[in-house]
């Protein structure tokens, strides 16, 4: 379990990160290294080059304004962990203690969990659910992509090849209150069902967020609950595996069957939505 | 002799070989560097049953060393049973002409370094014609199976029966509970996986490995390339865990060897988590279909069984593919006094990787087995779990008592050990607190399990278990020197146990030596006496009694030149951390610095007749040899959470009769990882087979091992009823605690759901999945 | 600058208080430039996946799995090793703690229990509760232990430094 050869780039900046990656189609991005690493180290992972962007300056911290929150990709989930939130923003610090062990978390990071795309990880879900929107650099220029429409499949995001990821930009809305909640068998493994959930005020009128991980080969947001949370009906009434069914396409693996995670997932969506309340 | 030498039995000392692993100075095969040593990489069976039709090897870059199974064909490790009719296939060193399981090894690369001997792994291309994957033990033996060995009947090992003449007679008319009873494959799994660094220098073979039987691997690697004993060392140093894993001849470390005698260098392979889950033996794969049967009062009267273990591709030395059925059959009726026996064992071929010894051996379904039969028979008369054992246990005035399986129990402390957990964990108050917990809608459940752990069995077990090579006894010499140092060399290993402290506690208590002038040295075939090694939970007993036996003797000797040399009469003499001095004589001794340079340095001052030599070798085998048995209750309390299926151990307890403990300390500390790993065989762990023989569970990913909030605080208590017929008073122990969790934790899940309804938990691991399809058809029962 | 797949790249970092300087292959992993470069042995490679915490130091002030890391990445780190705990060959607080603790068995998780143990009392004060103790090593397994007498050995060590 050793790495295969490949060639090794730390450049300054972000341009020059850039260009290395639009100049050879089989490089890849280090950061943390933590999804890294391990998929090298199974030989899963062949990259010809890899492209260390972890001393580019700018891209580590969090800026928070009333409105709004920018993460830097390079922010590791630990510095997201212990950052002081306000109690709307709690999913957030809930659901990255939940990513591995205390030594992953010292050095795995934002953007590396979203580029690698895990649909069982907490991050993504996270993202989507607080409607975050991503910011990507390449050669040719940046453009900023909402997180629900960034996670396209199974390790697959919409970033191209030759873009990197820079930053997440969280907005902070009115009357904003989060939720999250996940099961895995052990602590720090990856979910079998997880739910991260957001609602707040656009304009006056409620929004919500209602997502699910570990049920699709992305994050899914489930739209029955969704709209019963903005009607304020009975949403636990439309909590059910069978309405999850219709909103994800769970598989069956090891860990458990597709229709266990749908009657875990349904759990997770209430427990996240009571999270939510309960801090309100 | 009247003594006021300070006692060492009994004594929690620190281990005296801590210092060396807290530094990073421990020697793990890993950490040697040899000069020229080169790095070796196996190429592995992707498929579980499949013809080689070719093996090209032509992209390999120059300069790494490339061996197949055909060069080597003549060597394979063979394990045949002595019983009639058991069927034989040599394991080859490389695969030859077939591949029976994924993970078999298939062809060897040698390059520089790890990076590059893996590189060049991937360079070879093997080209396979899939053959039909045998995966469960259903399809082995289904009559229109292709033989997994071409040569073979059926892909039956060899079927074992036994019935005791009185069975018909006992179970007539008798009330029954029936269950298929099963265990997940899982394996024991050390931190530290395998590893070997071979060399062949001088005509010899140097073979390091990390194993727990350095002189049986050093008889398998001498039989396959046909030499004799001398020419082979084995040499084992610090082992990272071994847990049985590492309790068998592997065909790496004979390629290991030849690689290295053909190449002139050292070879070194340090397996990776990857192989590990795939190359390294399985365990634990049981099924039982099993009746116990009793009479209206609850009386148990007799038990039958059909014991099913897959026992893989091959027959492992030096344990051959009958150890798990034989050990089953035997162990079965428990710690419980009934006479009507009849069982039928069934190890089966599969095209699994091949299957050996994990802590505890067939006990753990065992007592999983016997346990769910007594929850269950305790269910349909009405009893209380713990009275329904009571009543059946084997009685004090019993012993020793003589099992329907055979087995001899020495002594134990059954009754006692249910009176004390009762009162140590208030079993009634609490009893009540859960049944009120369910009331109010919490699934919180007790659970537990008595059981008899064999354990030193010798050489009358295995002689009945029909291996090849019988494991009776254990060597130590002991040898003082002119400074008054003693060390212990022991055929035995530790890898993990403690043996390090323990044995010097034990046979230097003898001598009066505080510890530290004691030094134990194992894991080397150059310097201590053949033996079988440390596995079965036999090491303290066995190598135990042997260094006791040579500490005597030595003492004796001793004795005789201190009288002499003190003008003293021997009655009058003990030994002391000082030395030996006179009864009430303070300052009239001699130290033991003195008396060992006298013995060796001033031959002209000994009595007439002593030789100036301190030296004294002993073998022992606890008689009669069926055994020590550790007896020992657990209980635990689980809380279901019914939204999910999480299982949340709350609590464990043990109490436990190993008889005279050496080192409490270390007792406790080999029971808290016992019940871990049982903890882990109850909830987490298994081996998952595809339909075509993939094994998908080959990372710590989807292979879960127990972590720091998987297992409780662990409380222990202990009884110690001296074993009658081994030195010391001393029974094993090692493997106790991994025997009782999965029953302790399938019944605490039952009572947690018995207010929904009543389910039989007859699975493990339990996962939460199982756990929600239990709480549905305990609802559906209402 | 690029480092081909087949070349070398200097790497200097500072070990146990030490500068250290090697070329290394670009996947060599911080693991086995420890181990095979450096001569320290004393970190175990239990997965070289992430899982099992055998490999544990502490980088730059925290602890990391070792065989997660690209040696090149940490180019002017600081590192501490189990070999970096001792002092003059004397055990350290709490390295004795694990043995009156009996807080090892095989010894072969133990350094990367003792770097979790390390950064987790470097980053906290006072006494711990064995719930705070469980959490911060639960990303390390111990096979022999049953993790009772290690959770024993750093509470005891957390307990000694408030005193």
């Amino acid at each position: 379990m050793k790495p295969p050869p490949f060639a090794y780039v730390r450049p300054a900046n972000l341009d020059e990160a850039a260009l290395e990656l639009q100049s050879d189609d089989g490089a890849t991005v280090l950061a943390g290294g933590q999804s890294l690493v391990p998929m090298l180290n199974l030989r899963i992972a062949r990259p010809t080059t890899v492209v260390d962007i972890s001393r580019i300056p700018g891209l580590q911290g969090i800026e928070m304004t009333p409105e709004s929150v920018a993460i830097g990709a390079l922010t590791t989930h630990s510095a997201i962990e212990t950052y002081d939130w306000p109690t709307s923003l709690a999913a957030l610090p809930v659901g990255t203690s939940h990513i591995g062990y205390p030594a992953i978390r010292h050095r795995g990071t934002l953007g590396g969990s979203l580029a690698h795309a895990d649909p069982a990880a907490e991050l993504p879900s996270l993202m989507v659910a607080l409607d975050a929107t991503i910011d990507l650099h390449s050669a040719g220029g940046t453009r900023t992509v909402a997180a629900d429409q960034f996670f396209i499949g199974y390790y697959s995001t919409a970033r191209n090849h030759d873009e990197l990821l820079t930053a997440v930009n969280l907005p902070v809305s009115p009357g904003l209150r989060t939720g999250f909640a996940e099961f895995s068998r052990r602590t720090g493994d990856f979910a079998i069902a997880l739910a991260a959930t957001a609602t707040w005020t656009e304009a006056g009128s409620p929004r919500a967020r209602v997502v699910v991980g570990g049920l699709d080969v992305r994050p899914r947001r489930i739209g029955a609950v969704e709209e019963a949370l903005v009607e304020g009906g009975d949403w636990r009434e439309v909590c059910t595996p069978e309405v999850l069914a219709a909103f994800t396409e769970p598989s069956d693996d090891i860990h458990g069957s597709a229709d266990y995670r749908l009657r875990l997932g349904a759990e997770m969506v209430r427990r996240a939505i009571t999270q939510m309340e309960g801090d309100g | 002799m009247t003594t006021t030498q300070p006692r060492l039995v009994g004594a929690r000392v620190a281990r005296v070989e801590d210092p060396r692993f807290l530094k990073g100075e421990a020697r793990y095969i890993a950490n040697i560097v040899l000069a020229g040593m080169r790095h070796a990489r196996f190429v592995r069976s992707p498929l579980a049953h499949a013809r080689i039709l070719s093996i090209d090897t032509s992209a390999v870059p120059e300069g790494v060393a490339v061996f197949t199974g055909d060069e080597w064909a003549e060597f394979g490790i063979e394990c045949t049973s002595r019983y009639e009719g058991f069927q034989p296939a040599a394991m080859p060193i490389l695969a030859v002409g077939k591949v029976r399981y994924v993970g078999e090894p298939v062809v060897m690369v040698i390059a520089d370094d790890p990076y590059l001997a893996e590189d060049a792994a991937e360079a070879v291309m093997v080209d396979y014609d899939p053959l039909p994957a045998l995966t469960t033990i259903d399809e082995a033996l289904a009559g229109d199976a292709p033989l997994i060995h071409e040569h073979w009947e059926t892909n039956l090992y060899v079927p074992r029966t036994y019935s005791s003449p009185d069975y018909d007679e006992q179970t007539k008319d008798m009330l029954s509970v029936s269950g298929r009873l099963s265990h997940s494959r899982h394996s024991g799994v050390p931190m530290e996986g395998r590893a070997v660094l071979a060399e062949f220098t001088a005509g010899r073979f140097k073979v390091h490995t990390a194993t727990q039987i350095p002189h049986l691997v050093r008889t398998a690697v001498a039989t396959a390339m046909g030499l004799a004993e001398r020419e082979v060392q084995i040499v084992s140093p610090d082992v990272g865990g071994g847990f049985g894993v590492k309790a068998q001849a592997y065909p790496e470390e004979v390629a290991c060897a030849l690689a290295a005698k053909a190449l002139r260098v050292p070879v070194k392979w340090i397996e990776d988590r990857r192989e590990h889950f795939m190359a390294s033996h399985h365990s634990r794969e049981h099924t039982h279909q099993a009746s116990l049967h009793f009479t209206e009062e609850g009386k148990i009267k007799g038990l039958a069984a059909e014991l099913y273990v897959d026992m893989g591709a091959y027959s492992v030395f030096p344990w051959t593919a009958t150890m798990d059925t034989g050990m089953a059959m035997g162990i079965l009726p428990g710690p419980y006094r009934f006479t009507g026996y009849k069982v039928d064992g069934f190890p089966t071929c599969t095209n699994k990787t091949p299957y050996g010894a994990y802590r505890g051996v067939s006990r753990p379904a065992a007592c999983f087995t016997i346990e769910r039969l007594v929850d269950w028979m305790a269910r349909d008369r009405g009893l209380d779990r713990l009275e329904a054992r009571r009543m059946n246990l084997v009685r004090q005035e019993d012993y020793p008592w003589t099992n329907p399986g055979g087995l001899v129990y020495d002594g134990g402390s059954l009754d006692e050990s249910i009176d004390v957990m009762k009162e140590w964990i208030g079993y009634d108050g609490l009893v009540e607190s859960l049944r009120n917990d369910r009331k109010q809608g919490k699934l919180r459940g007790l659970g537990m399990a008595i059981f008899t752990e064999q354990s030193a069995h010798t050489t009358e077990e295995f002689k009945k278990r029909g291996v090849p090579i019988v494991f009776g006894y254990e060597t130590a010499t002991l040898r003082l020197d002119p400074t008054g140092h003693l060390t212990i060399a022991a055929s035995i290993h530790s890898h993990g146990q403690g043996l390090e402290t323990t044995l010097a506690q034990f046979a230097g208590e003898t001598l009066g030596m505080p510890m530290d002038r004691v030094k134990v040295v194992f894991g080397d075939t150059d310097q201590v006496s053949y033996g079988a090694g440390t596995f079965a939970s036999r090491s303290a007993v066995l190598a135990g009694g042997a260094a006791r036996l040579a500490a005597t003797e030595l003492r004796e000797k001793l004795t005789r030149i201190a009288a002499y040399l003190l003008e003293a009469a021997e009655a009058d003499l003990v030994f002391s951390e000082d030395g030996i001095e006179v009864v009430g004589s303070p300052g009239s001794g001699i130290s033991m610095a003195e008396l060992c340079r006298i013995t060796y340095q001033r031959p002209d001052l000994l009595p007439e007749g002593e030789l100036p030599t301190l030296e004294s070798t002993k073998t022992y085998d606890a008689a009669p040899g069926t055994g020590t048995y550790t007896n020992a209750l657990h209980m635990g309390v689980v809380e279901i959470d019914e939204g999910t299926g999480g299982i949340d151990l709350q609590n464990y307890w043990v109490v436990e009769d190993c008889g005279v403990m050496i080192n409490p300390l270390v007792v406790e500390g080999q029971i808290h990882g016992g019940v871990a790993q049982g903890i882990g065989t109850a909830l987490l762990e298994e081996m998952i087979y595809d339909e075509n023989g993939q094994l998908l569970t080959t990372t710590y990913m989807d292979y879960l091992l127990p972590t720091a909030e998987d297992v409780p605080f662990i409380g222990t208590r202990h009884l110690e009823t001296p074993s009658p017929f081994t030195e010391g008073g001393i029974k094993g122990m090692g493997e106790g605690g991994a025997i009782a969790p999965a029953a302790v934790i399938a019944g605490a899940v039952e009572e947690a759901l018995s207010d929904l309804g009543q389910v039989y938990v007859s699975r493990v691991p339990l996962t939460p999945e199982q756990v929600l399809n239990h709480i549905a058809e305990a609802r559906s029962l209402q | 600058m690029k480092t081909a797949a087949d070349g070398t790249i200097s790497v200097s970092v500072t070990v146990n208080g030490t500068n250290r300087s090697a070329d290394v292959s670009p996947r060599t992993l911080l693991s086995d430039f420890l181990r095979d470069y450096l001569g320290l042995m004393g970190t175990n490679v239990g997965c070289e996946h992430g899982y099992c915490g055998a490999c544990n130091v502490i980088v730059d002030g925290q602890t990391a799995r070792s065989c997660l890391i690209l040696t090149p990445s940490v180019e002017g780190s600081e590192i501490t090793t189990v070999e970096g705990l001792a002092s003059n060959g004397d055990l350290s607080p709490l390295q004795q703690a694990f043995q009156q603790a009996h807080g090892l068995q095989c010894g072969f998780c133990t350094p990367g229990f003792l770097m979790t143990a390390t950064g987790l009392l470097e980053s906290t004060r006072g006494a711990l509760s064995d719930g705070e103790i469980r959490s911060a090593i639960s990303g390390n397994i111990c096979r022999c232990t049953g993790y009772v007498h290690i959770v024993d050995a750093i509470r005891s060590a957390s307990e000694a430094r408030s005193e």
